[in-house]
């Protein structure tokens, strides 16, 4: 990593981000501070429905229009509050500033434009480049992303073109304008496992040669373990820790990280069962008193019932929403 | 994938027109259609070339004459050559239906996708507006138009335009509405796209070719329109060849001569039929997702 690698390159305050439905007012993202370090690969680890995914469309401000809002806290990008900006500032940060790769690289690309052309259009639409230019980077990026072939899978339209290779494009138009951070939204979930490692490699590789800061939202802790520096928790709208990944991984501090772990199924483990979490995230128009956790936790206790636990220092940038951790509550716990 | 076939990228990198005439051509019904509106395409164009006599020059003496060489469709009241004014009907019917299609597909679009794609009060005015259009019969309003600003050929088109726009707009806004919603309209913003750069080279071109139907459909009923508003004397002047006035001037005498009738109305009828087999074939054809 560089020098300045201390340096905060994103930093969400408070965030709170609700969603308006038919049946109430969803908190999607309630309260929620993540900070993302220069060339910092950091993971935003989650449940479905979780809000891992408001939270960075919340940073895009690409919220569902007219129902998703941002009602509180900041975002701060390179010193600049993001939730401050007109429209038509954040459509100059989105692309050149910061990229946004999704799930569905198929639904993500136009299906009747050429992928060059798809490539072009990101990079003019930033920079005044002529087309014969942008072009010609256009097949440097899909080189860059490892697809040797650029000529030919310029002139492809997206149907014709496998999935990872999709996934690819997509990076190359996220790249297209040399932004500082790339936000990947579950940017492996729809492909091959063995096709999941070369685009995770793709990532990595990205972040090693241009030193771009990627925020990485997965529901897979397999994932963070092999690419991410540090990993935020998320669980029912709410950071319920944060660590160094190693730390994360040798030590977890919340029930929930504890479980999600247990639930990776790994080789040298007994083939009977696989553990699971009970039950399911809350329903986050009604989110529970207390600890949003203590319907599925094992070890809740009374007080978790009543109290809304506070993120709590366990070790060097380590943090976890539990009363286990907090020593006024000294109750028995295991 | 990284083994694409050389074949397979030597077709795709081939020209577009080629893939989608392929595709045209497994379709017997499409095909008919597209050779029939290019044959008339070319006579149009060459209708003074081609023509074998006038369509203006009289030979009173053998009106009425049915089909005979060498007038092969035979004589009109005024014994003039039936086949040379077909002829030339074509080109007005030709010009009056590419000209409406393409006027009300560009109003059809502009409102269409505005509408669609910024909602709120400007979907409100423009749609009430497309309503207000609709609620009329169209051909009873076309009419009525064409008796205020009175017959011609560019009063047709007008009146027709007036009348036929707002199906496109209708079309291309919900096209609109669907489109906006997909994943890479939402990807297009995140790489910063603005609003009418996404109107433009997104929402458009792929609002479009579900539009290409409507708009050979519409090339039909607008020859029909024309032909119509011909028949009843608000159309083209009289003595310039249209296949409605030929249709008028021949009902008066469908028992001594039914060539007139029968060759005009049937030259109607075919072309309207080969536009909308055209137009059903095109939007398979036009689907580069159905082009595998």
């Amino acid at each position: 990593m560089t020098l300045d690698s201390d340096k905060v390159l994103l930093e969400v305050r408070n965030l709170k981000t609700y969603i308006e439905t038919s049946s109430g007012l969803v908190k999607a993202v309630d309260d929620v501070s993540f900070d993302v370090r220069k060339g910092e690969i950091v993971g935003l680890v989650g449940e479905s429905g979780c809000g891992k995914t408001m939270a960075a469309l919340s940073v895009m401000r690409l919220l569902p229009e007219p129902y998703g809002k941002i009602v509180g806290g900041s975002i701060y990008f390179d010193g600049q509050d993001l939730t401050k900006l007109s429209e038509g500032e954040m459509r100059a940060i989105r692309g050149s500033k910061i990229s946004i790769i999704f799930q569905d690289p198929l639904t993500a690309l136009n299906p009747i434009m050429k992928i060059g052309e798809q490539i072009v259009e990101a990079i003019v639409s930033h920079q005044q480049v002529d087309k014969n230019e942008a072009r010609q980077r256009a097949i440097n990026l899909l080189h860059s992303v490892g697809i040797p072939d650029g000529k030919v899978i310029a002139n492809q339209y997206p149907f014709r073109i496998s999935g990872g290779m999709r996934q690819r494009v997509m990076i190359a138009i996220a790249l297209a304008c040399d932004p500082t951070l790339l936000i990947a939204d579950e940017p492996t979930t729809n492909l091959d496992v063995s096709i999941q490692a070369q685009i995770l490699e793709v990532i990595s590789d990205i972040r090693r040669k241009r030193g771009i800061s990627v925020l990485l939202i997965t529901h897979n802790l397999g994932l963070v373990a092999w690419l991410c520096d540090r990993v935020f928790v998320m669980y029912a709208g709410k950071i319920v820790e944060q660590a160094p990944t190693e730390a994360l991984f040798t030590n977890p501090s919340h029930p929930y990280t504890e479980l999600l772990l247990k639930s990776v199924p790994k080789l040298d483990s007994p083939k009977d069962k696989l553990a699971t979490i009970e039950g399911e995230v809350p329903n986050l128009i009604m989110v529970p008193k207390g600890c949003r956790f203590h319907l599925r936790c094992p070890y809740a206790r009374e007080c978790c019932r009543a109290v809304e636990p506070d993120l709590v220092k366990v070790g060097i940038d380590h943090y976890a929403r539990c009363l286990m951790q907090d020593s006024r509550y000294n109750v028995e716990w295991k | 994938m990284e083994q694409l076939g050389k074949e397979e990228v030597k077709e795709t990198s081939g020209s577009e027109l080629r893939t989608v005439l392929r595709s045209l051509r497994r379709s017997r019904t499409a095909t008919f259609g597209l050779i029939y509106v290019i044959a008339l395409v070319i006579v149009a164009i060459l209708a003074p070339i081609i023509s074998p006599f006038d369509p203006y020059a009289q030979d009173l003496p053998n009106r009425l004459q049915p089909p005979s060489f060498p007038h092969i469709l035979g004589l009109d009241e005024f014994g003039r050559d039936v086949l040379s004014r077909l002829i030339h009907g074509a080109t007005i019917s030709m010009q009056v239906g590419l000209e409406v299609v393409l006027l009300s597909l560009l109003i059809g679009v502009i409102v269409g996708a505005i509408s669609g794609y910024y909602g709120g009060w400007a979907d409100m005015v423009c749609m009430r507006v497309a309503d207000i259009f609709l609620a009329f019969p169209s051909l009873v309003l076309a009419i009525g138009i064409m008796a205020v600003i009175g017959p011609s050929i560019f009063n047709v088109v007008l009146s027709l335009v007036v009348v036929s726009w707002p199906y496109y707009a209708r079309v291309i806004r919900s096209q609109t509405i669907t489109l906006k919603k997909m994943d890479f309209i939402t990807a297009a913003r995140a790489m910063g796209a603005s609003g009418r750069r996404i109107l433009r080279t997104h929402i458009i071109p792929n609002a479009i070719p579900p539009v290409i139907i409507l708009a050979t459909l519409g090339m039909g009923s607008a020859i029909l329109a024309e032909a119509g508003l011909s028949f009843l004397g608000l159309g083209v002047n009289p003595p310039t060849p249209s296949w409605g006035i030929m249709v008028a001037s021949g009902r008066d005498y469908i028992l001594q001569a039914p060539h007139m009738v029968i060759s005009s109305g049937l030259i109607i009828t075919i072309t309207v039929l080969a536009f909308n087999l055209l137009g059903d074939g095109l939007r398979d054809a036009l689907d580069p997702r159905l082009r595998i």
